[in-house]
Order: structure tokens, then sequence, then C-alpha cells
């Protein structure tokens, strides 16, 4: 999977409230989806759908721990992010040295 | 977490500086990438002290002019997409490299994004927001 489609869909995963609460849930340590449901307003199957989409979009991961499963932050997700805004501020200046090649000193209007 | 305190990215222009410094703020309607990179696709510009896109009666203020050295750098408050009370900084720099110019952009002051959101909570939790910031900057 592409670097831009990971973001794309961490963002839209983000765009969600209770999954936003989920990630901030999560930020304080891993946990299991029961502790999860009893930290938010939803059921355990709302949660579970909610980590997979997270899973899926690169923002939270998986680990086992005997024989229970806890969810965590995924390490790599703000290196992401700085990666997509680099490549927003690159195309935007690739864009002004076009602009600037096509208009040589002396051609102004 | 932190590794996103800035971001910066730099390109060389067929042009000295001084002119270089022109055409990035006089002239940036007509190079800025509205199409991929705006808020309305409407078209952009320096208008006093800020940096303005404007499309039919929207109008959406981007920045604020903080420095202005021509023709070496420009200094911006960033807000795009968002109101001016959270904004992070840019800095543009431009330096003779020949009969070129090496122009470089540095993009810093995401720690800002959470002041009064998660104040109390650490920098390296608050990453969430920020891309959530900016899901919502160029949509």
């Amino acid at each position: 999977m592409s670097n831009q489609l990971i973001l794309d869909r961490a963002l839209d995963a983000l765009g969600d409230p209770m999954r936003r609460r989920i990630v901030e849930k999560l930020a304080d340590g891993p946990q299991p989806v029961g502790e999860l449901s009893r930290l938010l307003p939803i059921g355990r199957p709302a949660v579970s759908r909610h980590l997979r989409v997270l899973g899926d979009a690169g923002l939270v991961r998986h680990t086992t721990r005997g024989t229970r499963n806890f969810y965590d932050l995924a390490p790599d997700g703000p290196l992401e992010l700085q990666r997509w805004l680099t490549t927003l501020w690159d195309s935007a200046l690739k864009s002004f040295a076009a602009y600037v090649a096509a208009h040589p000193e002396g051609q102004d209007q | 977490m932190t590794d996103f305190a800035i971001v910066e990215t730099e390109i060389r222009v067929k042009a000295a500086p001084d002119r270089a410094f022109t055409l990035f703020t006089a002239n940036i309607g007509d190079w800025w990438p509205v199409a991929s990179n705006s808020v309305y696709k409407g078209t952009v510009a320096f208008e006093g002290s800020e940096l303005v896109e404007r499309s039919g009666d929207r109008v959406a203020v981007w920045a604020e002019v903080v420095r202005w050295d021509p023709p070496s750098a420009l200094g911006l408050t960033w807000h795009a997409g968002h109101d001016a009370t959270r904004t992070t900084d840019i800095l543009v720099t431009f330096t003779p490299d020949g009969a070129e110019t090496l122009v470089h952009l540095a993009h810093t002051g995401w720690e800002r994004l959470l002041e009064g959101e998660q104040a109390s909570e650490e920098y390296a939790q608050g990453w969430p927001p920020v891309l959530n910031e900016y899901s919502e900057m160029f949509d």
C-alpha cells in the first residue's frame, strides 16, 4: 500500500469522533477491547469495528499477551503525517519553480 | 512521537533571489496549485499582511505575514482551513546559488495546535488532533 493511501485512510479514520476518543484512550497505553468498551459509551462489537478501521489505517496495532489481545498506537503514525505534509509543500514549491522557469526575467507583462 | 516537529523542503528556482521573492509573493495567485492545495479552489493573493483565498463570496485567510525581509526571508503564521486561534509557522528563505536561488520552506509550531485542547497531556500523545486538523485543511 502506498504512503499516500495510508495517509488518506488515517485522515478518514480520524474523521470519526468515537475513533478519536479511542485513539486518545490508547495514548495512555495498550488496552484490551473490554477495557475500551468500559471507558467509552459503546459496546464491544462497536469498539472492535472501530479498532479494525484504525488498524487498517495504520494508526493502531494489535498485540497478544498470553491469551489476552491488546491494542495500542502504531509508532509510525506521526512519521506518515510528516511525510504527507512534506509532500504537500513539495508540490507547492515544484509548482513555483515551474512558474519561475516559464517566466524568465525581462518577459514580464 | 515528536518527529514531525519540523516539516521542511527545498527547491532551486531559475531566478535571482529578488526576483524569486517577488514572484513568490506578488504572483502567488499564478503559481499556487489551488486544484490540489486550497480550501475552495479559488484564487490566492497577499492582501496587505494576509494571505487570502477568495472564491465568489467565500473568503479564507490562510496566513498572516510576520516577517517580510525581501529578498531573503518571508515568515508567516499559517492557519489555512481553520480560524486564526491555532496557527503554525512557515519560514521561507531565499538563498542565492550562482544565478539561481534555493528556496527553503520550514513548517513548524505544531505543538501550539494542542494548547488549550490538551494542555495537560503530553505533546507526544497529541498527534491525532494534529492529524485531524490537517484532514480539514485542504479538502
